[in-house]
């Protein structure tokens, strides 16, 4: 069987930038008009005519712009480092000329690691955000923005400590470091939710749904996928000194971690560090319904570290999300740092790509399918004994065989350390197959099926009925819960 | 008029390159001393620099020098004594209102020959006979402002050195580099602002660059004007490479600061002023923060006789009565259009403070 590629479902574009600009792009979005809007590292926004191939600027001047909504043809909001910002040309020259502050309630300590994410926009026009914590790699500036606030110190107390190990790793000092942000259009913003590391990662489902990826790290085993609901707490404990409770000055660096665990939700899904993705980027639907391939209304997620694009396939159960991972596009031209993305009216994918000065990319890509279905794990749902796997075409005769199909499970503990290994890695036995004769669907029967685990599915030798070759044989399903709603998971806090 | 158009001079058995992108020719067009003339055309750039940064020349040597604006800025050019480009330069910003009408040219006895101001686009041509003595005679451009980047030198009779170690031209040129690093798609361009980390500011600091060499760092976090400085812009990349901890460096000479805290007060109370915002007119940004409910509004242009901005505040429909402190007033010019100046502090009346402007320029030492 001859190796399969993406790239025969695919075609890749490689969209020139202008000349002299550094393009890592911070934002992608396109304008009613079909002009694409992006937003660079260095401060500008320009826009882009896909017919003509021509770039022109919009604005500039912005700090570390890390993501943009087009408004209409004349306005774009962009989230940069200090604040929310509304861009408009108002005489209609192709360039904008006034900059209002939507928003900047928020704290800064001059700590590069300070980004500031999103927008993403929901129906009624309210702009979600996620603001990153502050790096242990560096101290903040002598003038802050906002209130200080760390951990019960004082500002000298502060200066004065090594504020790398007294802090933790990620640390927060000022509002709101570690929070995703709601904000109305005309402004105002309310504090939605906690527990974030590094939220490069901000948008909505087709239903509406806030989706949030965060980045492997302190108290983070691997990088992750949430489903993220209005005062839930997802997991880093830094943020919570922006909270009622913690407002006194508890170090969260002295509690245990059973107590963290007890508030927080899981996440959605886990992209296995070193397999799937290290540095997840924007969640984006596929909106182009069913013009880029089989994945309408999917979750596409960026990752940095790879030429590599996720996909992601949720699974309601016990009435909430958990779901799997697999690679989309991998390689055949892509670049590394997949950053951001959108969809063009005729359903093909822009990618944004940076790097910041980690392992990353520049430049912009387009991604087209060109109407041929590859073969794929369309969708993975748990059953009471094991899961259902549907593919995007029929399964050639024998693969209804176990040997085709490999399952291991491990955990990533729940901790204050940097990153968690792998931990009970095991085999996990197939206790039986079905294949649904001349169907797309599979059931796999497993021996064991234990909440708070990864269940990683290996597929060998994989082909369709049409004979083409399964094009991504890793996939990774998060149990947070099993149907009958057990979600209980002892082993993930560290004792 | 029968004479060659050398753009090069054969001296010492040496080509010796014309400014930094000067064409080195073949010693065949090399002529005998006192036949020949040096030609040379200096083009006015972006960024505040000639494209010739200097040239070689024989003792009394038949000279024509044609200044180019090849800007979009006014520039002349001035050739003086040895050693006394700064104290030309220092003499034309003393000038101050009398500046125009004498092409920025100041009556002093090392000026040797000079160009009007031309307007972008313009040309002048300058014919005059290299001096008898011996040495490194600069030009340099007077227009206020320009004079700390923008020279170079005639070098008569005398060898020069390598064009690294060369302390009679601009640092940019010595370093092999025509201008400032270009950070974008659009090269050269004023105004410019960022919003990038600044020194002595807060987080959320504002870098303007106007025409004229003129710069300030406006603190979007406090809705106050930090400081003021002439020369360069700033070099961003200790922000954009690596992982963005640095801070941008200002490149050039503070002459303001504001070491007064805190932003105008309008009425009574001290609460926080709140960043909206800016427009840009005329590509540089009227910020717009509100202070104690009230909307106030600050455009800062570059002064054009003297180094220096000048601040211009709308307060709409004001009712109130207005402070705001303006730091040290010693070490500068300082005038303001209306109200009261005392220990720093500038206190107009409610109407006074509607619209009111304040000046701040660098003192020269000849002043």
């Amino acid at each position: 069987m001859r190796a399969a590629g993406i790239g025969d479902y695919y075609l890749l574009e490689n969209i020139a930038t202008p000349k002299g600009l550094d393009p890592q792009v911070g934002g992608l979005d396109f304008m009613p008009s079909g002009r694409l809007v992006a937003c660079f590292h260095r401060g500008e926004v320009y826009t882009y005519d896909p017919g003509k191939g021509e770039w022109r600027l919009f604005a500039d001047g912005l700090q570390e712009p890390l993501g943009i909504v087009a408004i209409n043809d004349r306005e774009v909001v962009v989230m940069q480092r200090p604040e929310l910002t509304r861009i408009t040309d108002t005489d209609g020259d192709g360039e904008a000329d006034q900059y209002k502050t939507v928003c900047d309630d928020f704290g800064m300590t001059g700590n590069y690691h300070e980004f500031a994410f999103g927008p993403a926009r929901d129906a009624r026009g309210n702009l979600y955000v996620g603001l990153n914590l502050a790096s242990s790699g560096a101290s903040i500036r002598p003038e802050l923005r906002g209130e200080f606030r760390h951990y019960g110190q004082s500002r000298e107390g502060f200066k004065a400590s090594s504020y790398g190990r007294a802090s933790g790793r990620m640390y927060t000092a000022t509002p709101y470091r570690g929070w995703v942000l709601k904000i109305t259009p005309e402004g105002e913003m309310t504090p939605f939710a906690p527990g974030f590391r590094s939220p490069n990662g901000v948008g909505f489902d087709l239903d509406g749904q806030l989706f949030v990826t965060d980045n492997q790290g302190d108290w983070l085993g691997t990088s992750k996928l949430f489903h993220v609901q209005r005062g839930k707490f997802y997991g880093h404990p830094a943020s919570l000194a922006w909270t009622n409770e913690w407002k006194k000055g508890r170090n969260p660096l002295k509690v245990a971690s059973a107590e963290f665990d007890a508030k927080r939700t899981r996440a959605t899904v886990l992209f296995p560090h070193g397999l799937m993705a290290n540095s997840p980027t924007q969640p984006i639907p596929d909106s182009s319904g069913g013009k880029f391939g089989p994945f309408a209304a999917q979750l596409f997620v960026g990752e940095m570290n790879r030429a590599r694009i996720v996909r992601v396939m949720l699974d309601k159960v016990a009435g909430e999300w958990q779901g799997a991972c697999v690679p989309f596009y991998d390689g055949a031209g892509l670049g590394k740092g997949n950053h951001r993305f959108v969809f063009g009216k005729d359903g093909s994918m822009w990618v944004g790509q940076t790097h910041l000065s980690w392992v990353g990319g520049q430049g912009v890509q387009r991604i087209k399918w060109n109407g041929k279905t590859p073969m794929e794990v369309e969708s993975m749902k748990l059953l009471r004994n094991g899961f259902k796997l549907t593919f995007t075409k029929p399964l050639a005769k024998g693969a209804g065989h176990h040997d085709h199909f490999q399952f291991t499970r491990y955990y990533y503990e729940y901790r204050q350390g940097y990153g968690s290994p792998q931990l009970g890695t095991e085999a996990v036995q197939i206790a039986g197959l079905k294949l649904r004769r001349g169907d797309r669907t599979l059931m796999i029967y497993l021996d064991k099926l234990t909440p708070g685990y990864v269940y990683q599915l290996d597929l060998n030798n994989i082909a369709a009925t049409d004979g083409s070759p399964l094009v991504n044989a890793l996939v990774c399903y998060t149990l947070n819960r099993l149907t009958n709603g057990d979600d209980k998971a002892p082993h993930l806090v560290q004792k | 008029m029968g004479v060659p158009f050398l753009k090069i001079q054969f001296v010492n058995g040496l080509f010796v390159q014309l400014g930094l992108f000067g064409l080195v020719i073949a010693p065949a067009l090399a002529r005998e001393p006192n036949d020949e003339r040096v030609e040379t055309d200096i083009t006015a750039r972006a960024g505040l620099r000639y494209d010739v940064v200097r040239f070689a020349a024989k003792p009394g040597q038949a000279i024509r020098v044609k200044l180019i604006n090849g800007d979009d800025m006014a520039h002349n050019l001035v050739f003086t004594k040895p050693g006394q480009r700064q104290a030309v330069a220092t003499a034309a910003l003393a000038l101050g209102v009398d500046g125009e009408a004498k092409n920025w040219v100041p009556d002093h006895d090392a000026v040797l020959w000079s160009t009007p101001v031309l307007p972008p686009g313009e040309q002048h041509v300058l014919l005059f006979t290299a001096p008898v003595e011996p040495g490194i005679y600069p030009y340099v451009c007077t227009y206020p402002g320009h004079g700390f980047l923008m020279y170079g030198a005639m070098y008569v009779g005398v060898s020069m050195p390598e064009l690294a170690t060369d302390q009679h031209v601009p640092e940019l040129a010595r370093q092999g580099k025509a201008a400032q690093k270009q950070f974008h798609a659009w090269g050269d361009k004023r105004p410019l602002m960022y919003r990038i980390f600044m020194p002595d500011a807060s987080p959320a600091a504002i870098a303007v660059g106007l025409k004229h060499g003129q710069n300030y760092c406006w603190d979007a976090g406090q809705c106050r004007l930090r400081y003021a400085w002439y020369g360069g812009f700033v070099d961003p990349s200790p922000v954009w490479r690596g992982n963005g901890n640095g801070l941008a460096g200002v490149l050039g000479t503070k002459y303001w600061e504001s070491e007064m805290p805190g932003t105008i007060r309008v009425g009574g109370g001290d609460s926080e002023p709140e960043f909206l915002g800016y427009k840009k007119v005329d590509g540089q940004p009227e910020f717009h923060f509100r202070v104690n409910d009230t909307d106030v509004y600050e455009l800062i242009t570059p002064l054009h006789s003297i180094i220096g901005i000048q601040r211009s505040f709308r307060i709409p429909n004001n009712t109130q009565p207005v402070s705001l402190p303006v730091g040290p007033t010693s070490r500068v010019v300082f005038e303001h259009s209306a109200g009261k100046l005392e220990n720093g502090l500038l206190t107009l009346s409610a109407e006074e403070a509607r619209a009111f402007t304040v000046f701040i320029g660098l003192i020269s030492k000849s002043r």
